[in-house]
């Protein structure tokens, strides 16, 4: 009931919003009992705030988040670590296959001579039945061939028709430049063949003369290891001193060389070497 | 709450937030302070935050901060250091306006956010106990208490002038 000690928290209410229909009835009927109080309710209806709305927060993009570019794979527990090793392992066997790639780069160089010439050699005590003087003819040729540098793949048979073709002209013949290619097919019938293929090979004539001796082979010569190794050791050498030309030829160009640096057109400074 | 809903929410409530904390520090750098310390939290907390519930929840955290922000600094030259109105101001008289600003200075930082959140917000007395974390019947007292204290200051202008 709305009497003259709380007809202002009805005011109030009234003002504000928040009082019912009820309560707004019976502050009505108290009103018009005493009117010197509306005065009073203008009052309070005047003490509202109003909010300035030209009153802004300027700058509001700083506020703002931007959308997440790209889909991001969370890894939790343990398939964090099982990832972690995953690509360890892959970075190993990286790191492995460039350091034994580059082995066996180097190892390709000295094997390729004893492959050539092994296979050559069994062929003939395998492949061919020959007489054993034809043979000791064999061999002979391939030491020249050895003393000579020179070391081709020569198919067995090919040889043994040079030997044949030696033994009727004599030693005064000389068997000219040219290139024979040598086929499975014109191997005799009768023999136990072993197939190869057909390669190109250059018959030297024999009057060449062998290849000047270089000096590390002859600072090879007197240790006790086999003629193989000391060829590997030789071209080894050979390598190592072809490397260190080619890095006196870059330190060659680079003492004959200035580095101006610029800025657009302008030149900050020069290092001459 | 997501991205875009977030960003909504500034759009939306950005201004009317600055206002009701520029209203309780009595500074507009403090207000600015508090804005974004208040979209912080909400980005902090999007996923516990709805949409809906966006408003309330940044009006909870800018009253808590401007509140405690006001205590901090002990503001009394309030209605000094705001700017002046602008010209385009709504209320019917100008004047009034101002002494109104002058009038709400008085009231302690409780009883202003209430009067705000009410008149600026248009907040239910149950919202507002809410958003203040006070019960109803506190909600009640403080406002009746503030309206009584700014028509008395009203009317003691009028006597003035």
């Amino acid at each position: 009931m709305v009497t003259l000690e709380n007809y202002e928290e009805y005011i109030v209410l009234l003002v504000d919003g928040e009082l019912d229909t009820a309560g707004q009835a019976e502050l009505g009927a108290f009103m018009q009992l005493h009117p010197e109080l509306r005065e009073e309710l203008s009052l309070y209806e005047n003490v509202r705030l109003m909010p300035d709305t030209t009153q802004v927060f300027e700058n509001k993009e700083s506020l703002l988040r931007k959308e997440p570019g790209g889909r991001t794979i969370n890894f939790t527990g343990w398939f964090r670590y099982g990832a972690a090793a995953g690509l360890a392992l892959l970075i190993a066997l990286g790191v492995m296959k460039w350091t034994g790639d580059d082995t066996d780069n180097n190892i390709a160089v000295t094997d390729t001579v004893e492959h050539t010439n092994t296979p050559i050699a069994k062929s003939v005590d395998t492949a061919v039945s020959a007489p054993e003087q034809e043979e000791e003819v064999i061999v002979q040729e391939e030491k020249k061939k050895r003393e000579n540098k020179v070391m081709p793949v020569v198919p067995a048979h090919k040889i043994e028709v040079a030997n044949v073709k030696e033994e009727k002209k004599g030693k005064e013949a000389d068997v000219p430049e040219r290139l024979e290619i040598a086929t499975v097919d014109k191997l005799p019938a009768n023999r136990n063949t072993v197939q190869y293929e057909a390669i190109a090979i250059p018959v030297l004539p024999k009057t060449q003369e062998p290849a000047p001796i270089q000096p590390e082979r002859e600072a090879l010569a007197w240790l006790p290891i086999s003629e193989d190794r000391k060829e590997g050791l030789n071209m080894l050498g050979e390598a190592i001193t072809a490397q260190v030309d080619r890095v006196k030829e870059v330190r060659d160009n680079i003492k004959n060389t200035d580095l101006a640096v610029k800025l657009g057109k302008k030149e900050i400074f020069t290092i001459r070497f | 709450m997501d991205v875009k809903e977030y960003n909504v929410c500034v759009n939306q409530w950005a201004d009317a937030l600055f206002r009701f904390a520029c209203k309780c520090t009595g500074h507009e750098e403090d207000a600015r302070d508090v804005v974004q310390g208040s979209f912080e939290v909400l980005w902090q907390k999007r996923q516990d935050v709805a949409l809906e519930k966006g408003k309330a929840f940044l009006f909870q955290v800018t009253y808590r901060q401007a509140v405690d922000t006001y205590r901090k600094k002990g503001r009394i030259t309030y209605a000094e250091e705001l700017p002046e109105p602008a010209s385009s101001y709504t209320q019917s008289n100008p004047d009034l306006k101002r002494v109104l600003e002058r009038a709400l200075a008085q009231l302690d930082e409780k009883a202003r956010a209430l009067v705000l959140l009410k008149d600026y917000e248009g907040y239910s007395y149950e919202e507002i106990a809410k958003i203040t974390e006070l019960s109803d019947s506190q909600v009640k007292v403080y406002l009746h208490r503030a309206r009584k204290v700014l028509k008395e200051y009203l009317v003691r202008v009028e006597n003035v002038i």
